[in-house]
């Protein structure tokens, strides 16, 4: 249900801002790295390389997105008392941010600032073992990006964005479980 | 001028707020789920386990985090320090008078009341017929768990032939000489001539046994001095792991100086301590087992305090302690014999329970009474050791002649006493384990080291089990179980070649119990190995010192 209701809600965002007369709108894709904002975490996982895709929709200095972000990492479980064995684990998130940007254009450089939400799948693997934790939940984001128009349709952007990703969970590395943290990600633009 | 008065007023507050604050002593009731974790969270110093509620010392700051738990406390004793209280058992109002006309009183639990007096010695203030027992001096707080009860529990254990031979060799005549031999002193009460008299015939007896047998003297009140009696059979396997069985030599009654016979209480039970020490002497064990009669129980269980204080003081490894209190007097037949535990030792009552329905004719009736602490169990409980009381009746008042000079050998039934003592019996062996000849050596020195380790979300634990190896052995086989002593459950399907096996990926925050055996080629099995445990404890994990986080605070999302 929760699938379908996001799903709804990026396509009126997409069509509904097509329907709108001087609008812009594309699709975007990028990759890049993720600094896992617990140490903890990142040191069980280290850095990690999310990949996404995004719709966006432009109108004067305002632009609003939504994609699809994909994160899979192989990581080992910390020994805390000096073990010597090894338990390989696969953790995978699955994020769905929705962000509104102010943008401003300079020439053919757009800069912009925004922020938004991020629903957000996670799935931890012990490989081997019948271990298998589960859960999803919403998260905020701020985020700054940067681009450089190619050609009327093409552009290349950088994106920095700060997601925790909360999860509610508690271990015991630390009080309250976060996949995420600082993202820096670049990739093209199509503009339609 | 204004500025100087405000000045002054802060002045004073700060003063006032920076007092020292009394140590209260309070009861905090049971009942709040996670108790045992919030009162290790908040560093409650707990004195005393109860069945409806822990006592404990708290300054104000530290019971507000308590309350704000929602733990519900009340306070006892306002300012508790430099003072000794004890817990007194009280049945009537009557006497409840006689003991509010000596100092403070407050009821804890229905019949159990604090004492204590503001000044003077309360030990002195007390009167003598009263059942009593000071608190402890220690937090008991490092040995509180949340243990899961082992009811219903398939045993896991091993019947042991040997022991259905020991347990046939309790001789009736011999506990009625004893007893008898013990009620000739007239009185046994603490501080006598005769009492200390009493102490040398145990002890001439374990001697007589070939026993390594010696006093244990100390000193309690206003100097009183006595001394317990302790004899050993030094195990074979690891005799760093004893079991204890004692009672106590000391008596009392309303002519405690002159007339005290104390048959039931508790001369059965040193009796019984002395029997079995007869019997045992002629076998080797696994484990040690240690023969103690106290001194000095009557006047508040001061011999087993000063021993079970020692034995945690030189961490000694105490598998259990079958503490053996008034066994002999039947109010009706068939009587059954009550073993009151407290929660942590648990095992032992339904380990004894299975003892006596595999080696004698006795029906065990478990208790897990916590609030039963006027006898020498109780010590033991307050350092950490598993311990039961073996009693007639929990309700000990069944017996009429209880503290009184009627408590004499003529009162008792011995077709009862022989059983509860083969019972106690059978309890021992089975934890000090009977070397077999016909079996495979045990294997000593099992050791378990756990490494833990953890993922974002979860942790796991590996224990690695290692030991010394039997030179005959065809094999080894691990046993494992969750609760400690029970319940046991082979982890190998052929038996292993190796003296060492690691049990994988399990729940890092739970406990696991190991034992051991090692195994002909025929599949004949040796007795289980000592048991060790992987506690459930988990380790912290430790952070480089620098770089906490992968990017600076500015960063970290406060919400």
């Amino acid at each position: 249900m929760m699938r379908k209701t996001i799903f709804l809600v990026v396509m009126c965002l997409i069509l509904g801002a097509d329907s709108l007369s001087g609008m812009d709108w594309g699709f975007s894709a990028g990759a890049g790295m993720c600094l896992l904002r617990q140490k903890e975490v990142q040191d069980v996982y280290g850095i990690g390389f999310p990949i996404g895709i995004q719709a966006w929709t432009g109108w004067k200095n305002v632009r609003i997105s939504a994609g699809l972000e994909y994160l899979s990492e192989n990581g080992r479980a910390l020994p805390l008392d000096g073990g010597q064995d090894d338990f390989p684990l696969r953790l995978i998130v699955t994020s769905i941010p929705v962000a509104v940007y102010y943008q401003t254009w300079i020439r053919d450089i757009f800069l912009a600032a925004g922020g938004g939400f991020s629903y957000s799948w996670y799935k931890e693997k012990w490989a081997g073992l019948d271990i298998v934790v589960k859960g999803q939940k919403w998260g905020p984001f701020l985020a700054l990006m940067g681009g450089y128009r190619l050609n009327r349709r093409w552009s290349v952007f950088g994106n920095i964005r700060y997601d925790p990703i909360p999860t509610g969970k508690s271990s015991l590395l630390v009080p309250e479980v976060k996949l995420g943290g600082l993202k820096i990600s670049a990739g093209v633009m199509f503009t339609l | 001028m204004k500025p100087f008065r405000l000045l002054l007023v802060f002045f004073l507050a700060f003063s006032l707020s920076s007092l020292p604050r009394p140590i209260s002593l309070v009861k905090i009731s049971k009942g709040t789920p996670g108790l045992i974790d919030i009162l290790k969270s908040c560093q409650i110093d707990v004195l005393q386990e109860l069945e409806t509620c822990f006592l404990a010392r708290a300054n104000r700051n530290e019971l507000g985090p308590l309350r704000r738990k929602g733990v519900s406390v009340s306070v006892l004793d306002r300012d508790s320090q430099g003072k000794e209280h004890f817990l007194v058992r009280v049945v009537s109002s009557a006497r409840l008078k006689v003991l509010t006309g000596r100092g403070h009183v407050q009821e804890v639990e229905p019949d159990l009341f604090l004492f204590w007096a503001d000044s003077g010695d309360p030990l002195t203030l007390l009167p003598p017929d009263f059942e009593r027992k000071p608190l402890p001096r220690f937090s008991i707080l490092p040995f509180l768990r949340t243990h899961p009860h082992p009811d219903g529990l398939t045993p896991g254990l091993q019947v042991n032939d040997v022991i259905g031979t020991i347990v046939g060799e309790v001789n009736r005549a011999n506990l009625r000489s004893y007893v008898q031999g013990l009620q000739s002193f007239q009185t046994r009460y603490t501080s006598t001539a005769n009492c200390e008299a009493a102490g040398q015939f145990i002890l001439n007896h374990f001697l007589s046994l070939g026993l390594e047998a010696r006093f244990q003297p100390f000193t309690f009140g206003l100097g009183i001095s006595t001394r317990n009696v302790v004899a050993e059979i030094r195990g074979r396997t690891d005799p760093e792991e004893i079991v204890i069985i004692c009672g106590h030599y000391d008596s009392t009654s309303s002519e405690r100086l002159d007339h005290a016979p104390g048959a039931d209480d508790d001369a059965s039970g040193v009796a019984a301590v002395m029997e079995v020490a007869r019997i045992l002497a002629g076998y080797p064990l696994d484990f040690t087992v240690r023969f103690i009669a106290f001194s000095a129980e009557e006047w508040g269980l001061y011999g087993s305090r000063y021993y079970s204080d020692g034995a945690r003081a030189s961490s000694e490894r105490i598998i259990g302690v079958i503490n053996l209190d008034m066994i002999s007097y039947a109010d009706t037949m068939p009587e059954d014999l009550d073993v009151v535990v407290n929660t942590a030792s648990s095992w032992m009552a339904e380990r004894t329970g299975w003892a006596a329905d595999t080696y004698t004719g006795l029906t065990v009736r478990k208790s897990i009474n916590p609030s039963f602490i006027v006898s020498d169990h109780s010590s033991f409980w307050d350092r950490g050791y598993s311990a039961f009381c073996a009693i007639e009746d929990e309700d000990y008042h069944n017996n009429p002649y209880y503290h009184t000079p009627g408590d004499t050998v003529d009162t008792l039934n011995f077709g009862f006493f022989e059983e509860a003592a083969k019972t106690a019996l059978a309890a021992l062996s089975d934890f000090a384990q009977p070397v077999r000849l016909d079996r495979p050596k045990t294997p000593a020195g099992l050791v378990a080291e756990s490494s833990t380790y953890a993922s974002a979300f979860m942790a796991v634990k590996n224990v690695h089990l290692t030991w010394q190896a039997v030179s005959d052995a065809a094999g080894y086989n691990v046993y494992r179980s969750t609760l400690p002593h029970l319940g046991y459950t082979k982890l190998n399907t052929s038996p292993l070649a190796a003296a060492n096996f690691t049990d994988r990926a399990l729940k890092a925050d739970a406990a696991y119990y190991y034992v051991v055996t090692a195994v002909w080629s025929g599949g004949v099995e040796s007795n289980f190995s000592r048991e060790v445990e992987s506690p459930a404890e988990l380790p912290r994990y430790e952070q480089p010192e620098v770089g906490r986080d992968a990017f600076p605070t500015i960063w970290r999302w406060r919400g």
